[in-house]
């Protein structure tokens, strides 16, 4: 069983990093030199998609489709977004000028009807990161799930994946349903 | 009335049920020479809650009740989601040792849990890497046991934080349990129920709902 999700956010937020870290498979896009006032910041950048394949288990896959993080590749948003259950916004905790591109570019997710979403903070070990708190207020996140994470770990990768897959299955599901369980286990006698 | 003993944690059991069931009514609590009184509202709470709140769980609780009420004591324009009066109480809250000793071995025997990534701790960065911590682990099958949580603390403070986390996520509701809660009353028998329940996670539950959607 394969399942397609998007790995998306501004242009140096680590998508490919993280797509490099995380797949047991793995297929980059191709780089070529990045144009315009974003080059003092990157050489390269990917064109066309980063790609990867993380074996959940023995019956799921997850196809990872990392999009361009580069403003003038927007059009490609849509189309990679077809058939995906939802998406990975990897945001640079430390840049102004990624988390103005992630206002911008969250809003495009989040008039998708039925694709959730999951937020990667990186760089948040750094001082001169945004607090989680106040990154969650920019981007309006809402309830939506915001981790800090080192885009270089296998670890906290996987656990964006999975919680991923988590909202997905909670997003059919009624909040009430959720919060039935074991009240009774420490329950008054 | 019900009455506890000095290591009892029927109140946060209380608290839990009046948030999560959205009730309408009073809470009492009493303790050794003091009583506090918190009024609910569809489970949110009054704002200024926090003070009460942090007396009762730092504080043993002897005898607790609840009364249910549909009139309404307070103004609905004070309500705050109680999520954010457990936040600011959690990371601020100085728990004496004892107490949180107490805590620890009552929580210790849920069962496995799975944990919902809520916006619970968002506000204290500290907090929030150990709770992302439980929710990494309760990701694998199946769930993860408090117990585990709690040893892998480095140290008293640690472990402190840790225990607050899952006093506010039990409360709150993030936490669920990964295998029925009928067939795991005791601890050996959750980790037998969880054995047993195989792929109870985040792999079998997506993969029957991709079924659904191909099916669909």
């Amino acid at each position: 069983m394969i399942s397609k999700i998007l790995v998306t956010g501004p242009f140096g937020s680590g998508k490919t990093t993280l797509i490099e870290h995380v797949s047991d498979e793995q297929f980059s896009g191709r780089d070529v030199p990045t144009t315009g006032e974003l080059a003092q910041y990157k050489g390269m950048t990917t064109v066309g998609l980063d790609f990867g394949i993380m074996h959940v288990d023995d019956d799921l896959d997850v196809h990872l489709f990392g999009t361009p993080g580069q403003a003038r590749f927007n059009f490609m948003w849509k189309i990679l977004s077809k058939g995906a259950l939802g998406g990975v916004f990897l945001v640079d905790s430390t840049s102004e000028r990624a988390l103005a591109e992630a206002e911008k570019m969250i809003r495009v997710w989040a008039d998708l009807p039925d694709f959730p979403v999951v937020v990667g903070a990186t760089k948040q070990d750094l001082d001169t990161a945004i607090d989680l708190d106040a990154l969650a207020r920019r981007l309006n996140l809402g309830e939506t799930p915001l981790f800090a994470i080192d885009a270089r770990q296998s670890a906290d990768n996987r656990m964006l994946v999975m919680s991923l897959l988590q909202e997905i299955l909670l997003s059919g599901v009624p909040e009430e349903a959720a919060e039935t369980g074991y009240l009774e286990l420490l329950d008054l006698e | 009335m019900i009455s506890q003993d000095e290591n009892g944690i029927k109140h946060v059991s209380l608290l839990r049920k009046v948030i999560l069931k959205k009730q309408s009514g009073t809470a009492w609590f009493g303790g050794d020479g003091w009583d506090k009184v918190i009024t609910f509202e569809r489970g949110l709470m009054p704002d200024g809650t926090g003070e009460h709140l942090t007396h009762i769980l730092r504080e043993p609780v002897f005898r607790l009740g609840w009364e249910k009420s549909s009139r309404h004591g307070w103004q609905s324009a004070n309500a705050v989601p109680a999520r954010h009066v457990f936040s600011q109480v959690l990371t601020d809250i100085d728990m004496p040792v004892k107490r949180m000793i107490a805590y620890r071995r009552k929580l210790e025997c849920l069962p496995n849990v799975r944990t919902r990534y809520l916006t619970t701790f968002r506000s204290d960065a500290d907090y929030q890497k150990h709770f992302q911590n439980l929710y990494l682990i309760s990701l694998g099958a199946p769930g993860v046991h408090l117990e585990d949580y709690f040893a892998a603390a480095t140290d008293i403070s640690e472990l402190r934080k840790r225990v607050n986390i899952v006093i506010g996520a039990y409360c709150l509701g993030d936490l669920v349990p990964a295998v029925s809660p009928s067939r795991s009353r005791d601890v050996a028998g959750a980790h037998l129920a969880a054995s047993e329940m195989g792929k109870v996670n985040v792999v079998s539950r997506i993969m029957a709902r991709l079924r659904g959607r191909l099916d669909g």
